[in-house]
């Protein structure tokens, strides 16, 4: 069995090489297909030759395909998707794939089968997340995103600075966030009043403060911002709302940006430092909420950019 | 795997001009229910609740499932890595393997 490969670790030797190499402007955005192109065949003997877009429908945004001969390999991405920074996280996400899963489910494969590979995946390894969590590294790496983000209070503005930095969405760049942020906070995705996904920060979710979007429908609070459904300002600068209207007893800063385009809202709620309430008891459950937030999203058909 | 019957429902109720709500309440159901049909495409609908909608939307329950997925080919299950393609449009599934093989015979 070979050794398993950690999406984290992965991103992060990529990200060194690159570090080296690349110097001011140049470092980012990441170039994912030059990286593809350039960095696999100097490490693998089953290098990946060709990352190439084409249109193909609706149904898929990207793949990775061994060739059936020789030991080599292609990501396809569907050049239907029009999004630039949706591509780049695509193209990162199969790269993803290739470097955290092809050595060790491959070889699986191999031996027993595709069943095995199934069953796998069912006993909890989430090849998709796992792939999400390596593209938001490369694309993002950490020291860089603390250089931009730390100290800074959160905003709007300072999400699409990040979004524009990296060449990923201001979805994306709001996901890092969360991970990154000490603050308690949380960001969700509604349309018609209920929410596709939320995720906490792990000082909001240790507090108490999130939603259970994959087990629950969650219904978006009556005189939220996000119920509006209409793009303004001052929602996306942020509304300060009393006690009662997110949390019981809980003031909280509201950003929410409505997209005429997909008809959904985006939302930042940034929480006081102090208040909610611990329960350790939720805590196995949590560790899985704070983590499927980016594959509830692709499981619904939607992708996190 | 796409979500063909809440895309479509989704579609049709908007050209409607229904809310959630106002579907809901032709169906006898609450609106997270519809909500969940058309976003998450998990819960599949009884025939019953199914012919309800239909009835709704004006339209006949046999167009509201009937669509042109088909299972995707062993050929291609076994060159796509890590994606659970499910099913797929004919044409895309087309479009996937000629990518395919132009690439393989390079």
């Amino acid at each position: 069995m070979p050794e398993k490969k950690f999406p984290h670790k992965e991103a992060n030797r990529i990200t060194k090489f690159l570090d080296l190499g690349f110097n001011g402007s140049d470092r980012f955005p990441v170039d994912v297909k030059k990286v593809a192109l350039e960095l696999t065949p100097e490490f693998n003997k089953d290098p990946i030759t060709a990352v190439d877009g084409n249109s193909i429908g609706k149904s898929v945004d990207g793949m990775l395909v061994k060739h059936p001969t020789k030991e080599e390999w292609a990501i396809f991405y569907n050049t239907d998707v029009v999004h630039p920074g949706r591509t780049n996280f695509t193209m990162a996400h199969e790269l993803g794939h290739y470097m955290v899963h092809r050595p060790v489910l491959n070889k699986t494969k191999f031996e027993c089968g595709e069943e095995d590979m199934l069953d796998e995946n069912q006993q909890g390894i989430d090849i998709e997340a796992e792939a999400n969590a390596f593209a938001a590294n490369l694309l993002m790496p950490n020291h860089d995103f603390r250089a931009q983000a730390d100290g800074q209070k959160f905003s709007i503005d300072l999400m699409q600075h990040c979004a524009n930095r990296y060449g990923v969405s201001l979805t994306a760049a709001v996901l890092k966030w969360l991970d990154f942020t000490k603050k308690r906070a949380i960001g969700l995705l509604s349309e018609e009043g209920f929410m596709h996904w939320s995720k906490s920060s792990n000082s909001a979710f240790r507090s108490g403060r999130y939603f259970a979007t994959k087990k629950n429908c969650v219904e978006i609070p009556e005189f939220s911002l996000a119920a509006e459904e209409q793009y303004s300002a001052e929602a996306r600068n942020g509304v300060r709302h009393g006690p009662d209207i997110w949390f019981p007893g809980e003031e909280v800063i509201e950003h929410s940006i409505y997209s005429e385009e997909y008809g959904k809202t985006l939302t930042i709620l940034v929480l006081d430092d102090a208040g909610g309430y611990s329960d350790p008891g939720d805590f196995s459950e949590d560790d899985e909420l704070l983590t499927d937030s980016y594959t509830n999203f692709i499981n619904n058909g939607q992708n996190p950019y | 795997m796409a979500n063909v019957l809440g895309a479509k429902i989704k579609e049709l109720r908007k050209e409607k001009a229904l809310t959630l709500e106002q579907l809901a309440e032709k169906i006898g159901s609450g609106k997270s229910y519809i909500w969940e049909i058309e976003n998450k495409g998990v819960k599949r609908p009884s025939a019953e609740k199914l012919a309800a909608i239909a009835k709704a939307l004006d339209v006949t329950t046999d167009y509201l499932i009937d669509d042109t997925q088909t299972e995707v080919s062993d050929d291609l299950e076994k060159e796509v890595f890590y994606r659970k393609l499910g099913q797929l449009d004919k044409g895309d599934q087309d479009r996937i393997m000629d990518m395919i093989d132009a690439w393989s015979k390079k």
